[in-house]
C-alpha cells in the first residue's frame, strides 16, 4: 500500500464523522473499490438511514461490497439494532452480524426481534438470512422462526425454514 | 417454485416512492404478458418444465477455458450495415424513434472524441459487461466522467450495463444522447428498477445501430415469484446487421444480463443465487428456442464471485466462464464479472476475450480510474454470422490481454 494510499484511509474515519454530506460522500467513494475494509462498519451502517440520498446510496454501495465487520463490532451493532427503527439501518447492521457468523451469537435475540417486529421486511429477511448465518449457536431461535415459516410472506417463510435446517444441520454435526 | 418471463415484483422499500408504473420508457410487456408468452409459462407449468428442482439436477462436464494469447484488439474494419434503428419499445432511446421517452441529441450536448483503440470489424462483433459503479445523477453531470464512460462503450457492439441509479434511467439518456453527438449510432433500452432495499438499480443494456439489431419486444426482467433473487436479471435478445449480399445469416443471441448481492453469492448463504442463476440460464434459453429456435444464451454480468463460487451456473453442460479467472476490478485484484456460453452451442466465440482497461487505455490517473467505476469492462468477440450448429471448428478461449 502506497503511503498516498495509507494517509487517505487514516483521513476516512474523520470524513465519515464529518457533519457534511459531501464529505462523507468522498470518504464513501475513497473507501468504494476496496475490499475487506475493517474497523469503519459501526460509522458506515449508521449512513443507510441518512437523510442525504448520496450519503444513503454510497453507504449501501461500501456496505454491499466493501465491509468486512469484525467480531469486536457486534456488541456495538446489537445496540444499533436495539434503538434503532430505520429499516434500512438494521438490514445493513444484520448483515453485518451475519458476515461474523457464529460469532454474532450474542445477537440472536436481537436478530429474532427484527424478524418478528421491524415493519421493514427486508430488515425481517435479512435478520433470518443472519441467524442462518450463525448456526448450531443460534438454537434458541428455532421456535420463534418456526412461526414465521408458519404465518409470514412467502420468501420470509422460505428462509426461515431454510435458516431451521441449517442450524439444525450445524447443530447435529457439532454433537 | 417457478420461473417465469415478464413484469417484475414491485419494489419494496421501507422510504421509496414507488415509481413503477409512472416511467414512459419502461418496458417489461414482452414474452410475460404476451399471449404466447402466458400460453408457453402454462404449458411449462402443466408439464413440470418450470420446477427448480429439476434443473438442480442438471451436473455434467465444465468446459476448460484455457487461456492462449491472441493478436491485438480489432481487426481490418468495414462499415456496417446503417439500417433503420430497431429501437420501437418505450423503453428504449434513439432520435426519431416514437416512442414515449426517446429522446433527440440535445443542443447543449458537448461532443467528444471517441478514441478507437481498434479497428472494428466487420466480421466479428464484441460484447461486454460493464458495472458503472452507482452510474447516477452525479457520475451523469461530470463531463469527464461521461466522456470515458463514452469512449469505453464506443469500443463494443453492445454493452450489459449494471447499476443505473435513479429510477429514471437519464444517466443512460445521456451517455445515448453523448455518443450520438459524438458521431455513433447507439441506442439503449432500461430495466425498471429492481433491488430489496430501498437502494434500487436498473440495468441497461446499450447497442451500436450500425452494426447490431435490437429484437423487438425481446427485453424482460425475468419473473421470480418465489423471490429467490436479489436482482432478478434481464433479458435481451440482438442479432448483428450483416451484408445481405454476404448470403450468410446474422448471430443472433440472447443476453442475460445479471448483478447478484454479494452476501447471497457466498458459500454460506442460505438460498445463494448461483443456484439460482443455472436455473435462468437454462430457462431463458429454452424459452429463446422455442420461439425462436435459438440456443446461444449469453449471460454477463457482475456476479461478485470467481469461477470457485459459481456453483451450479458452472455446472451446466459445457457452460463455463469465457474469462474464468481474470481480475475485472479497477484496482486489478479481484473477479468479479464474467461471460458465460455454452461453448457446444454459442460456436461463434471466437475465442477472444479481455478486460478493458480504462485507465492505462485512456490515460487517466487511478484517482480518475476510481471516479468512473469500480469495475472494468469484460468483453467477449463473437462471429458476426451464424454458425452452422455442428460446425467442428469450435473457438478456443485465448486471452488479448
Amino acid at each position: 500500500m502506497s503511503s498516498e494510499n495509507t494517509s487517505k484511509h487514516a483521513q476516512w474515519p474523520a470524513m465519515l464523522g464529518s457533519e457534511t454530506p459531501e464529505q462523507q460522500v468522498d470518504a464513501l467513494r475513497q473507501i468504494s473499490g476496496n475490499s475487506e475494509v475493517t474497523g469503519l462498519t459501526l460509522a458506515i451502517v449508521p449512513m443507510a438511514g441518512s437523510r442525504d440520498d448520496d450519503v444513503r446510496m454510497w453507504a449501501s454501495e461500501v456496505l454491499e461490497s466493501s465491509i468486512k465487520p469484525h467480531a469486536g463490532e457486534v456488541d456495538d451493532l446489537i445496540e444499533l439494532m436495539d434503538k434503532n427503527d430505520d429499516g434500512e439501518v438494521c438490514y445493513w447492521a444484520a448483515t453485518m452480524l451475519g458476515r461474523l457468523g457464529e460469532a454474532s451469537v450474542a445477537a440472536v435475540p436481537t436478530l429474532v426481534s427484527c424478524m418478528n417486529k421491524s415493519m421493514y421486511l427486508p430488515a425481517r429477511e435479512r435478520a433470518v438470512w443472519a441467524l442462518a448465518q450463525v448456526g448450531a449457536q443460534a438454537v434458541d431461535a428455532i421456535s420463534a422462526l418456526r412461526k414465521v415459516s408458519e404465518t409470514s410472506p412467502p420468501r420470509l417463510q422460505r428462509l426461515a425454514s431454510e435458516a431451521i435446517n441449517r442450524i439444525l444441520s450445524d447443530d447435529e454435526a457439532a454433537a | 417454485m417457478g420461473l417465469l418471463f415478464g413484469r417484475k415484483r414491485g419494489q419494496r422499500s421501507s422510504r421509496s416512492n414507488s415509481t413503477v408504473g409512472n416511467l414512459p420508457f419502461m418496458r417489461f410487456l414482452g414474452p410475460g404478458v404476451s399471449a404466447g408468452g402466458i400460453v408457453t409459462a402454462v404449458f411449462m407449468f402443466m408439464t413440470g418444465r418450470v420446477d427448480f428442482a429439476a434443473f438442480d439436477l442438471i451436473r455434467g462436464t465444465v468446459a476448460s477455458a484455457e487461456s492462449q494469447p491472441a493478436g491485438p484488439l480489432g481487426n481490418p474494419g468495414v462499415q456496417g450495415d446503417p439500417g433503420q434503428f430497431a429501437n420501437s419499445s418505450p423503453g428504449n432511446f434513439a432520435p426519431g424513434s416514437q416512442a414515449s421517452g426517446s429522446l433527440g441529441v440535445g443542443p447543449s450536448v458537448q461532443p467528444v472524441t471517441l478514441n478507437q483503440l481498434g479497428q472494428r470489424s466487420a466480421a466479428t462483433i464484441r460484447i461486454a459487461t460493464f458495472n458503472i459503479q452507482i452510474f447516477g445523477k452525479k457520475k451523469m453531470s461530470n463531463a469527464n466522467v461521461m466522456s470515458v464512460i463514452a469512449n469505453v462503450v464506443s469500443q463494443f457492439d453492445v454493452v450489459a450495463i449494471q447499476e443505473v441509479r435513479g429510477g429514471d434511467a437519464a444517466p443512460v439518456r445521456a451517455l445515448v444522447d453523448l455518443l450520438r453527438a459524438s458521431g455513433a449510432q447507439y441506442s439503449a433500452t432500461v430495466s425498471e428498477p429492481i433491488g430489496r432495499t430501498s437502494q434500487t438499480e436498473s440495468y441497461a443494456y446499450v447497442w451500436d445501430d450500425s452494426r447490431i439489431q435490437f429484437v423487438p419486444e425481446s427485453a424482460y426482467l425475468v419473473q421470480d415469484p418465489a423471490d429467490r433473487m436479489h436482482r432478478e436479471p434481464m433479458v435481451a435478445s440482438f442479432s448483428t446487421r450483416v451484408n445481405p449480399s454476404s448470403g450468410r445469416p446474422p448471430f443472433r443471441f440472447t443476453l442475460i444480463n445479471a448483478h447478484t448481492s454479494p452476501s447471497e453469492v457466498t458459500a454460506s448463504a442460505i438460498g445463494n443465487e448461483m443456484n439460482v442463476l443455472d436455473d435462468v440460464f437454462v430457462r431463458v434459453r429454452e424459452y429463446d428456442n422455442q420461439i425462436s429456435g435459438e440456443e446461444d444464451t449469453i449471460m454477463l454480468g457482475d456476479l461478485n464471485v470467481d469461477t470457485r463460487g459459481l456453483r451450479e451456473l458452472a455446472q451446466i453442460p459445457n457452460v463455463s466462464s469465457i474469462a474464468g479467472d481474470t481480475k475485472t476490478n479497477t484496482l486489478g485484484t479481484k473477479t468479479y464479472d464474467h461471460i458465460l456460453i455454452d461453448h457446444t452451442m454459442t460456436r461463434e466465440f471466437t475465442g477472444r476475450y479481455g478486460v478493458l482497461q480504462f485507465q492505462s487505455d485512456f490515460g487517466l490517473t487511478a484517482e480518475q480510474a476510481k471516479s468512473v467505476s469500480d469495475h472494468q469492462p469484460l468483453w467477449a468477440e463473437f462471429s458476426a454470422y451464424e454458425m452452422p450448429q455442428f460446425d467442428p471448428v469450435a473457438g478456443t478461449p485465448s486471452s488479448v490481454r
